[in-house]
């Protein structure tokens, strides 16, 4: 039975030996200096030893190695104490041959007199605890290892920001040795106060030491020794004590300023990128719509192309003059007017060669010309042929161009039914030949007629005697003759005027002036004075006829006055729009000329009181003729307003 | 009154044209070489002439030949012999003088100047036909 009070272990008896016995702490005791006598369970499990085979072993001679034995002999043996004061580490030699690391306390049993008898000790197994030990070690080299190591930057700072661990890769990344950054603050150090951005970094540094589970991963520009400016990429882990605060922040960052640079870079031709798209995509817009534009362009081109094709089909198909298209020999296409032409159908014509319907003395110079056309030449495009058609022969007036008729080259070919006009042109020709004939056998017939009834006249004048009432008859007869044949003159001249049969050549104004001047100056039974002021050198191109301009006005000014008279002829030059002309100006004292009849003087007829007057050619072949030469003639008073003091005629010719 | 050796020719294709110079220069004292139509008839007429007339009055137009072209071949046969051109066509004036003519008148002549031509030439003239 327990009893309740407290016993010594010596009282326990069984209970102690059975505690030691059964506890898990090896037990060993040995004669001081002989064998073991006893042990426990526990140090034959540790040892791998039976009792029987401890109780034969010395102890701790044949537990130990021979390297460690001396000194574990001198601990269990050698102590002075009855307790060492601290534990011992030693090896044990399992039966095994195992080396088994233990941690022993030993006792040592004294006499009364103090002699050593017995030696105990309580073994501890420490091969767990050596394993954990050896594992906890290469951790730790491990670590050390890594962290020396690591090209990654590893600090620790305390909560204030003072750096406690500075890895070698960190000394080297910031160029710092380690006793120039330990104990100071990353402000200021690796740190800068604000970032390029102006950004407060050192708020920033406060906030992590304190709050670092708020900052696991931060990324913020740090500062080299030598101030260059770097970004790094951080993890940032509280470190906590047992208590659970915060005693320190453990700092992993890696350098990213060349990914930032990249980053920077990146964003930079991102943006540029951005822009160009943008630019490119405005462009792209722009061409868009102008695409979108020339599509519109080309639809209403088309619209245009097809009404356009529209209108010439309407104009082509139904136009009454023929046109053809040809290629070579073969008509490629006719108008329905071109088959009416023909005389065939539109689908005969096709197969005509263009030239057949034209009569022969015309083919062949239709032939060479439109076929030197498409060639590429520059033949006439308009010429005149003659066609035979079902209703007789026509004239057809042509006109060929070259042009791109499905892609090749054509010739088109339009006519016109010019017979009409070539037979009017034809009659007109005939006629013309014909007055032509008759003006002239009038001319020479009448001629001849007044040149017989003169010259009898005049020999009358000469044999007969007559009275003063005879003599004026047979003057106005002779007088009469002379109109009479100055009137053919007259129109002879005219008659080669409008003809154009006038030889141009270079003439001497002058002297033509002089030639006039010596003819009328001395008229029988006139006082007649004529003052010629006439440069040299005047020269126009004119036919010769160009004296009777001067003649008929001078012949004009003697016949019209009576008794004396003063002509004043001048010619001198002058320019009117840039071109230099000639002017004669041949002016009298005559009696004038009224002003009604200078308005139609020029006139080859005027009526008065409605009988013709004017039946005189003389003025009207002086403008004929100025106009022909390209002049001017006009008529004026001598003293402006008074017709009565003489006229002026005023004669100009371009100058050569 | 003129010299009996000056004698004219008239080459005319109207017979009262011919007449008249004929009256006006027989007037004068002039004999006439011949009168004839045209100019196969004046050459024809002035080969057979003898002797050749000083002056030959020669109409331009006429039937067969013209003035001008029998005046050239006129010459041939006689250079001495002089022509008096007349026409109503005054253009042949400088085709007459070319082809030698000694002067031109245009129809209708004043039968004055054509006496004065006769008789300055007729004066001037010395030497024999």
């Amino acid at each position: 039975m327990m009893s309740l009070g407290f016993l010594n272990l010596n009282e326990l008896g069984d209970f102690t030996s059975a505690a030691v016995e059964n506890d898990t702490i090896s037990f060993i005791a040995a004669h001081h200096y002989g064998n073991v006598f006893t042990c426990n369970r526990a140090f034959c499990l540790l040892t791998g030893y039976s009792k029987e085979e401890i109780s034969n072993i010395r102890w701790p001679e044949d537990f130990t190695a021979a390297e460690l034995r001396a000194w574990a002999v001198n601990i269990i043996k050698g102590s002075k104490s009855n307790v060492t004061s601290y534990p011992h580490e030693l090896e044990l030699i399992a039966k095994d041959g195992s080396r088994v690391p233990v941690v022993m306390y030993v006792h040592t049993y004294r006499d009364g007199a103090g002699r050593p008898i017995y030696n105990y000790s309580f073994i501890m197994d420490m091969t767990e605890h050596k394993r954990l030990e050896n594992a906890l070690k290469a951790s730790e080299t491990k670590y050390r290892e890594l962290v020396e190591n690591a090209n990654s930057i590893i600090l620790k700072m305390d909560t204030h920001g003072n750096i406690t661990f500075f890895n070698e890769f960190a000394q080297l990344y910031f160029g710092y040795q380690l006793n120039e950054i330990l104990g100071k603050n990353v402000i200021g150090t690796i740190v800068p106060v604000t970032d390029s951005s102006g950004g407060n970094l050192s708020k920033m540094i406060r906030h992590i030491c304190v709050h670092p589970q708020l900052h696991k991963l931060n990324e913020n520009e740090n500062m080299r020794s030598n101030g260059e400016r770097v970004w790094v990429s951080w993890t940032n882990k509280a470190i906590t004590n047992d208590q659970g605060d915060v005693v320190g922040v453990l700092c992993v960052g890696n350098d990213i300023t060349a990914l930032k640079n990249a980053e920077t870079e990146l964003k930079w031709s991102r943006d540029q990128l951005e822009m160009r798209v943008s630019e490119r995509t405005a462009e792209l817009e722009k061409v868009n719509e102008f695409l979108l534009n020339e599509i519109e362009a080309r639809k209403q081109a088309e619209k245009r192309i097809i009404e356009s094709e529209e209108k010439f089909r309407i104009l082509v198909e139904t136009s009454p003059m023929p046109i053809i298209l040809h290629r070579g020999a073969d008509i490629i296409y006719a108008n329905p007017a071109a088959a009416e032409a023909a005389g065939c159908s539109a689908e005969e014509i096709q197969k005509l060669k263009f030239w057949e319907p034209i009569l022969p003395q015309f083919k062949e110079l239709a032939r060479e010309r439109e076929l030197a056309r498409l060639q590429g030449e520059g033949p006439p495009s308009v010429y005149e042929v003659k066609i035979q058609t079902n209703r007789g022969e026509k004239w057809m007036k042509t006109c060929s161009v070259k042009v791109m008729y499905m892609g090749n080259p054509t010739i088109m070919t339009i006519g016109e039914d010019i017979t009409p006009y070539k037979q009017a042109l034809t009659a007109l020709k005939d006629s013309k030949v014909e007055a032509e004939l008759y003006v002239d056998l009038m001319s020479h017939d009448i001629s001849n007629i007044n040149q017989a009834g003169m010259g009898n006249l005049e020999l009358l004048q000469d044999k007969v005697k007559l009275d003063a009432q005879g003599q004026e008859q047979l003057s106005t007869a002779l007088q009469a003759f002379e109109k009479s044949s100055e009137l053919i003159k007259n129109v002879k001249k005219l008659q080669k005027v409008k003809r154009g049969d006038l030889h141009l050549e270079k003439i001497d104004i002058g002297q033509i002036l002089y030639r006039v001047k010596d003819d009328y100056r001395m008229i029988p039974g006139r006082d007649i004075t004529i003052h010629l002021e006439s440069p040299e050198g005047c020269f126009v191109y004119a036919d010769r006829l160009l004296y009777e301009v001067f003649s008929n006005i001078v012949d004009n000014s003697i016949r019209y006055s009576s008794g004396s008279v003063d002509i004043n002829i001048s010619l001198s030059s002058v320019k009117i729009d840039g071109k230099k002309f000639y002017r004669v100006s041949i002016e009298d004292d005559g009696p004038g000329i009224n002003p009604d009849v200078k308005k139609r003087i020029f006139n080859r007829v005027h009526y008065e009181g409605g009988i013709m007057r004017g039946k005189g050619l003389g003025l009207y072949l002086v403008k004929t003729l100025v106009e022909y030469l390209h002049g001017k003639i006009f008529v004026e008073d001598s003293i402006p307003g008074d017709y009565i003091k003489g006229t002026r005629f005023v004669v100009m010719l371009p100058a050569m | 009154m003129l010299k009996d050796n000056n004698n004219i020719g008239i080459v005319e294709d109207e017979p009262q044209v011919a007449d008249l110079y004929k009256t006006a220069l027989t007037t004068l004292g002039m004999s006439i070489s011949f009168i004839a139509g045209d100019g196969l008839e004046a050459i024809q007429a002035f080969k057979d002439s003898d002797p050749k007339p000083h002056i030959v009055i020669m109409d331009y137009r006429m039937p067969i030949m013209t003035g001008i072209a029998a005046m050239k071949e006129m010459r041939k046969l006689s250079p001495e012999t002089e022509y008096i051109i007349v026409s109503a066509d005054s253009s042949i004036r400088e085709d007459a003088i070319e082809a030698g003519a000694l002067m031109f008148l245009e129809k209708p002549i004043q039968l004055k100047q054509l006496i004065g031509c006769v008789k300055n030439f007729s004066q001037q003239s010395t030497r024999p036909i």
